[in-house]
């Protein structure tokens, strides 16, 4: 292109450069002038360039990676692309002080146009800008078939576009490659992501593979992948993200948690990564960490794009979690329910929903508290406003809530009753029928029910081999996917009980033992495994005396 | 704990970065606005100007090979290999330096065919041979040339210039493989060394199987000194 077309162009260009730096603004902003840029805004906080970004479209933004306390200009980024304030035709440029990119790599989907390293003068940012506004030229229709959300039209261009072999080809087929990805149609980009690595691997198709086996369920593949990536000081710090879900898909939640710490201790700031984190310390009752993200988020959270009550009851049910499990009634945990509930009923004033789901949530603690009555009367009056609310009533959360909140007062089978009723109206729905199974003596779900005979199948082997050590352990993680199935509490007595037949008794497998029969109470002589109950409480009993003899004899 | 440490001491080194690579910038821009704007200007005054950029430009690859060899020592300095279009990044280079050369008088011209590619980290490698730019215009008598071309499935970089060559000395540095028992830095050859030390480190990190990439120090049969970066 000639140079005079380009100066043209930028005649009809609108830009907006952010920096903390204000001569480094000037600067730049007297560069881009020079180039002949019609409008040129200037922002110095990624609030100022988010704001500016609401109002206005911009063709060229131009972001300085690090612009001191406030967000970074990755999070910018993010914030525009999951906002959708930045088209996929307009292009975006992380200016960073690094010679490395390390620090700036973001996720794949959220990468840059490109990188410019200071210090940069204006011939060097010219010649960038020029090559970047001709390859945006060149993408342009597909660019555009993507934010008009026409993927199939956008990967018919894409493949124009390859077929010319020009210097877009790899542009293209990484374009194309992520279209499929975002139609699900995992086996078409991974077969993308192959084609482009023929020669060498690079990391950007190395993830994007990794990220499709992934969702194919092809896990060993995708953590060998991931895997190779990090051992190779890949610091794209999404890899860890991603081999975290393959460890957590496979079950291995303690190596997931330590995954998404360590990429979190690189990088504290990212919202989505502090929630996976929040729910897999969770799953792994490590309630320090868990509470610790579940904080982090809401400070995060807060003035974000992905700001929304759910921060504040995910970390309020987070706290009734604890609460349940430890049968703990500490008046202080109360208080941080309290507290954080508060916080949300202020920001959400206007939250109709939100007021009642906090109120629901709220319910929740006080039974755990052993305020039942009190816990019984404030699900009445949720209730009242919910059936004189069809929007109330629509509220997927706020009846999943409700369930919980029936379940903590012990009423179950209205808690179950509610959950189907949902299912019924979402039977795709995989957290409706996770929560069915969570507070459901047997599981329910399809998919639950699959699990539940592969652990039976697994625990029987075990119990065979006489691996009880391995058993207590199988049962004791399945226990918090269904924490109220009845048969792997039974099977994990069993365990116990087989166990300390070999090695003797042992404290902590009583108390354990102890525990589950304590949230096995409301068991009765109706029920069919009731029998084998009453012999697994008394072997524990015995297991219980010969320690307290054993102490005497010392 | 000792994580905890490095953490912040590693963010500390960021944001001291940030701030001397912003002022960088102000001085070369301003540098080259007062350059460009001042007509008429005598020898002595183009000498100055010549100082002042050449100057600027070396505090900024020292920063560099400081915060690389830093990362290096913490097993930090990640290679991101990508496809590039050598000429595309070549070109970079030599509107980076237009003004430092200009005002020596020197030419500068690249030798690269547009449509060559080869994978690399570009930003590194980009930082490499800027360093080389800067210290052949140094150094050459009126002219600088880089040549990029494959030769047996490797992609090789030259930077040749028509001086005195490299002194005996380094020629023996350059041509040895790093010994990493050794790492200590020679105060007395100035941060030439480094740089050298930087940039076969940064070289050998390309790697394809068994092929590491590598750099080399050769003086001409016709005189001058050439610099040569190897990437498989």
């Amino acid at each position: 292109m000639q140079k005079i077309d380009i100066f043209k162009i930028y005649q009809r260009r609108s830009s907006l450069v952010i920096d903390d730096f204000p001569d480094m603004r000037g600067s730049i902003r007297r560069m881009l002038a020079n180039f002949g840029m019609a409008t040129i805004e200037t922002a110095s906080t990624g609030e100022e360039a988010v704001m500016k970004c609401e109002h206005d479209q911009f063709d060229i933004i131009l972001c300085d990676y690090n612009l001191g306390d406030g967000k970074s200009g990755q999070q910018i980024l993010e914030e525009l692309r999951y906002r959708n304030l930045l088209k996929f035709t307009s292009c975006f440029v992380m200016i960073t002080a690094e010679t490395t990119r390390k620090m700036v790599f973001g996720a794949l989907e959220y990468q840059p146009d490109d990188y410019l390293t200071k210090p940069f003068t204006q011939s060097v940012l010219q010649l960038r800008l020029d090559r970047l506004m001709q390859e945006k030229e060149a993408l342009f229709p597909i660019n555009q078939a993507i934010d008009n959300d026409d993927l199939d039209r956008a990967i018919e261009l894409c493949d124009d576009r390859i077929a010319r072999h020009d210097r877009y080809e790899e542009k293209a087929y990484r374009l194309q490659a992520r279209c499929y990805y975002m139609k699900h149609k995992f086996s078409q980009a991974r077969k993308i992501y192959e084609e482009v690595q023929k020669e060498r691997p690079v990391d950007w198709a190395q993830i994007g593979l990794g990220k499709c086996l992934l969702e194919m369920g092809e896990l060993d593949q995708a953590e060998q992948i991931f895997a190779e990536l990090i051992a190779n000081n890949c610091l794209c710090l999404e890899v860890f993200d991603c081999l975290a879900e393959v460890k957590n898909r496979k079950g291995e939640l303690a190596i997931a948690q330590q995954l998404l710490e360590h990429a979190s201790e690189i990088s504290p700031n990212a919202i989505l990564r502090q929630q996976q984190l929040a729910r897999i310390s969770q799953e792994n009752n490590d309630w320090d960490s868990a509470e610790k993200a579940h904080r982090k988020v809401m400070r995060l959270g807060g003035n974000s794009c992905y700001e929304s009550p759910e921060l504040y009851f995910s970390y309020a049910r987070c706290i009734n979690d604890q609460m349940r499990q430890s049968e703990s009634k500490d008046s202080k945990r109360i208080k941080d329910v309290e507290e954080v509930l508060d916080r949300a009923r202020r920001r959400y004033r206007d939250n109709s929903s939100a007021r009642v789901q906090a109120d629901v949530i709220h319910a929740t603690t006080y039974a755990n508290a052993g305020k039942i009555d009190e816990s019984k009367r404030i699900i009445q009056q949720a209730e009242q406003k919910i059936a004189g609310s069809e929007e109330l009533a629509a509220s997927t959360e706020l009846t999943l809530d409700l369930a919980r909140s029936y379940q903590a007062t012990g009423d179950r089978e209205k808690a179950k009753e509610i959950l189907l009723e949902l299912a019924k109206q979402q039977p795709d729905n995989d957290n409706i029928w996770e929560a069915i199974d969570r507070v459901s003596d047997e599981p329910l779900s399809p998919k639950g029910k699959e699990k539940a005979v592969e652990l039976n199948n697994q625990g029987k082997q075990l119990f065979a081999d006489k691996e009880y050590a391995k058993a207590i352990k199988l049962f004791g993680e399945a226990l918090r996917l269904y924490p109220n199935n009845i048969a792997l509490k039974l099977n994990l007595l069993l365990a116990l009980v087989r166990e300390m037949g070999v090695i003797g008794a042992d404290a902590n497998m009583v108390t354990r033992g102890e525990q589950v029969i304590r949230s096995l109470n409301q068991l009765t002589d109706e029920h069919p495994l009731y029998e084998r109950f009453n012999v697994l409480c008394s072997h524990v009993e015995q297991f219980r005396e010969q320690l307290a003899e054993n102490s005497v004899n010392e | 704990m000792s994580d905890n440490r490095e953490n912040a001491f590693s963010l500390l080194v960021a944001s001291s970065v940030h701030d001397i690579k912003n002022s960088l910038s102000m001085l070369l821009q301003t540098l080259e606005d007062v350059v460009r704007g001042t007509p008429d200007q005598s020898d002595e005054l183009r000498r100055q100007f010549g100082t002042l950029q050449g100057e600027a430009v070396r505090i900024n690859n020292d920063l560099m090979y400081f915060l690389g060899l830093y990362r290096l020592g913490n097993n930090q300095l990640p290679v991101q290999i990508e496809s590039v279009y050598v000429a595309d990044m070549l070109q970079e280079q030599l509107v980076n330096n237009a003004l430092l050369f200009e005002i020596r008088n020197l030419a500068l011209t690249m030798d690269c065919d547009d449509s060559l590619t080869a994978y690399f980290d570009q930003t590194l490698i980009a930082g490499i041979l800027n360093n080389v730019l800067v210290n052949a215009a140094r150094y050459a008598q009126k002219a600088v040339t880089i040549r990029a071309f494959k030769e047996n499935n490797l992609l090789v970089l030259e930077v040749r210039d028509d001086g005195a060559g490299y002194p005996d000395k380094m020629l023996a540095q350059g041509n040895t493989p790093i010994d990493n028992s050794d790492r200590g830095i020679n105060f007395r050859t100035g941060s030439t060394n480094l740089g050298l030390q930087f940039a076969a480190e940064v070289a050998a990190l390309h790697k394809r199987g068994a092929i590491c990439g590598s750099i080399q120090l050769q003086n001409l049969p016709e005189g001058g000194g050439c610099f040569r970066l190897t990437l498989p």
